[in-house]
């Protein structure tokens, strides 16, 4: 076949129609092209590129890492856990073909033996002596945080967690949560510094009333650098209220009008400062009904967070999605807690 | 002049020559042996997923090649086929309220056609409804929980909001003694005597106080689910209008607007499957679309034209591919249309004319094996 173009093109050449020799020209043009698309020439970190719609194979000229992978053929190197996990099991070492999806393969991360979950760990305050429960040291804070950056953990902001809950978009495999509650100023003093060296998201919930009441709250200030740092800020409510207990010599009316403020103000008032449309919840209380739910979605929250521990796969209600909250000081716990992968009933 | 020309083909020579669907060299073509055998491999242990993914990597190292753009078809295919079964079998637990079990189904489904719309609508819809309050009822020698929903709201078809307010993922598992807490829901009747029965709110708290929260603005979902649903019909978005009428449903099964407007949905949605011949899904639409009203002829007698032009669809292209010579791809069109009506033409008997040249076929290959 070849060989039968090349020769047409010969004789046309030595007819001397410079005109039917440009057209050929022209009509080459885009046979190459089309094959720029399969296999690409341009200088990349690996060699032998191929191309399609869904896939890029490369083979590593070097020791390329993911991330210099994913900044060259995913235009961002934050992309690297897309390479990494369609590549498990193979090093990234010279010689090695390496798989580049450029698809969505499994937003749910359901497979045939079962499905990805996601664990949303939940901290309360810090200090550097701890004297209480519910408070983390910043050494066993940092331990964790390693913990979490050295085993393939993926902490995940918010944003993505919620677009995992709606299958819009696949999140990594071992993809893990942070969240702080209560806006005690050691989550500032603290946690925030460690999630910094490590380079970790969080979100925080904060009770509006308490925001810079005395020295060991955080201020609007605080919470504003931290959000421009990156971190999330939600609500807690408005203060530490059990929103399904009726305070006492409360009428209905002004129980009714209680919850309402807790969950609607509290939003308004966090968005307002921030200048942000915040739809996270997390509820003060370890437990919630079926009400205080339909208020939640009504007032425009699209996450709510109780304490019922577990972990969350995509399919899971997100105005009740499960937390664990990390109360004592013991690694081992912490450990498991991680839960990422729901084993099905009968799968091998 | 001559020479100027003769550089031009030159040129062009080397621009055929750089093309990528030339022969590919020694480790392409390594490389694509090694996937074609992973696709093999992966096909044979009934892992159709993995050996699309590598049918699929095959192509990207050669789109030309025959066995693997083969190879993509066949499981795209079977991937599709045995996600409508476990689809089917899910919609089915569902109905007959085995949740559990529906939802290993959905999921099944869902890890071999991850694109599924209907199950991730299912999977990812969250349909609130509103609880004002529920009564504890000990469950009675012979009692079903379809017969307390009958008993309670007057529909046995109602068990299953019961079997989710408790958390049930099994309707039929329930044992004599086992509390069940059956609640009140806005909107729907409530069949008790108020008097004698002690009601219990939500919250554990006073009664009044649910009431008063239930009054408020913000409660009046029938009418902004039934608004919404009537609103995106009209938008042409019939899948989404299901969607709404369907939560006015759950709550009022008997409300007239929702029922008229959820079987015109379907039907609309059934055409539009029907212009662009996707007939197996304009089916299923017309069937759901007679479920609301059966006295509708149009969507029978479209339910018929669309089976028949499945059938001969599918009839014809196997035809073809038997011309083709292609025996499996033929056998698994003529299943198709076996396994909707097994008299079809003559389907069944081409099926196993078809099965017998490919024993045949086998037999002969392995005789030239041997004799090699």
């Amino acid at each position: 076949m070849k060989t039968m173009m090349h020769s047409t093109t010969y004789r046309i050449g030595f007819r001397g129609n410079r005109l039917a020799l440009f057209y050929l020209i022209m009509a080459a043009l885009p046979a190459l092209s089309s094959c720029v698309t399969h296999r690409s020439t341009q200088s990349s970190p690996g060699h032998l590129v191929f191309r399609s719609d869904e896939y890029i194979i490369c083979k590593l000229k070097n020791n390329e890492t993911p991330e210099a992978l994913a900044k060259w053929f995913l235009n961002n190197p934050e992309k690297s856990w897309i390479i990494e996990d369609a590549n498990e099991g193979t090093p990234f070492t010279k010689g090695e073909v390496i798989v580049i999806p450029l698809k969505q393969e499994n937003k749910g991360g359901v497979t045939a033996n079962g499905y990805q979950t996601v664990p949303v760990i939940g901290y309360n305050h810090f200090s550097k002596k701890c004297k209480q429960s519910s408070c983390i040291s910043d050494q066993v804070f940092d331990q964790q945080m390693k913990y979490l950056k050295d085993n393939g953990y993926r902490v995940i902001p918010m944003s993505e967690f919620l677009d995992f809950l709606y299958y819009r978009s696949a999140i990594p495999k071992r993809s893990v949560v942070i969240t702080i509650d209560g806006g005690h100023r050691s989550a500032y003093d603290i946690a925030y510094p460690i999630l910094k060296k490590y380079g970790l998201p969080a979100t925080f919930f904060v009770y509006t009333d308490s925001i810079g009441i005395n020295e060991t709250a955080l201020t609007w200030d605080q919470l504003k650098q931290l959000k421009a740092d990156g971190f999330e800020v939600g609500s807690f409510a408005f203060s530490n209220r059990d929103l399904k207990v009726k305070k006492e010599k409360e009428d209905d009316q002004a129980y009714t009008a209680g919850i309402k403020r807790e969950l609607l103000l509290s939003k308004q008032i966090i968005d307002k400062e921030l200048s942000q449309d915040i739809p996270y919840l997390a509820f003060p209380s370890d437990e919630y009904n079926q009400n205080l739910l339909n208020i939640c979605d009504q007032a425009g929250y699209k996450m709510a967070f109780t304490m019922q521990p577990g972990s969350n796969p995509f399919f899971s209600d997100p105005l009740s999605l499960k937390r664990n909250m990390i109360l004592k000081e013991d690694m081992e716990n912490f450990i498991a807690q991680l839960k990422t992968f729901h084993k099905s009933v009968g799968s091998q | 002049m001559a020479g100027k020309y003769r550089i031009l083909v030159i040129i062009l020579f080397m621009l055929f020559n750089g093309c990528a669907n030339l022969p590919l060299r020694g480790v392409d073509e390594y490389i694509l042996d090694e996937y074609l055998q992973q696709g093999k491999q992966s096909e044979a242990n009934d892992d159709q997923v993995s050996a699309l993914r590598f049918y699929k990597l095959a192509m990207t190292v050669k789109p030309s090649n025959q066995e693997a753009q083969e190879g993509c078809k066949r499981m795209e295919r079977a991937l599709h086929d045995s996600a409508e079964r476990h689809y089917r079998t899910g919609l089915k637990l569902n109905k007959e309220g085995q949740y559990g079990q529906a939802r290993q189904h959905f999921l099944m489904a869902l890890h071999l056609r991850p694109d599924h719309p209907e199950i991730i609508k299912i999977l990812t819809t969250r349909k609130r409804i509103r609880i004002k309050r529920y009564i504890l009822h000990p469950v009675k020698s012979g009692e079903s929980l379809s017969r307390i929903a009958e008993r309670y709201y007057g529909d046995q078809s109602k068990f299953s909001i019961i079997a989710q307010y408790n958390n049930l993922t099994d309707a039929t598992r329930i044992h004599v003694g086992q509390e069940i807490k059956v609640p009140e829901i806005e909107g729907l009747e409530f069949l008790i005597d108020k008097e004698n029965v002690e009601m219990v709110n939500p919250e554990g708290q006073g009664e009044e106080a649910v009431d008063t929260l239930l009054d408020t603005e913000l409660v009046d979902s029938i009418d902004d689910y039934r608004k919404q649903g009537i609103r995106l019909f009209q938008e042409n978005k019939y899948r989404e209008a299901i969607d709404e009428f369907n939560k006015v449903l759950a709550i009022a099964h008997n409300d007239g607007d929702s029922l008229e407007y959820i079987h015109k949905s379907h039907y609309e949605l059934a055409m539009d499957y029907f212009e662009n011949k996707d007939y197996y899904a304009a089916m299923d639409q017309f069937r759901a679309s007679i479920q609301y009203r059966d006295d509708c002829t149009a969507c029978v007698e479209y339910l018929q034209k669309s089976e028949e032009l499945y059938k001969e669809l599918h009839y014809k292209k196997g035809m073809q591919y038997y011309e083709d010579e292609q025996l499996v791809e033929a056998i698994k069109e003529w299943e198709l249309v076996t396994a909707l009506d097994p008299d079809y033409k003559k389907a069944g008997y081409h099926i196993d004319q078809a099965k017998v040249m490919l024993k045949k076929l086998e037999e002969l290959k392995k005789s030239q094996k041997e004799g090699e």
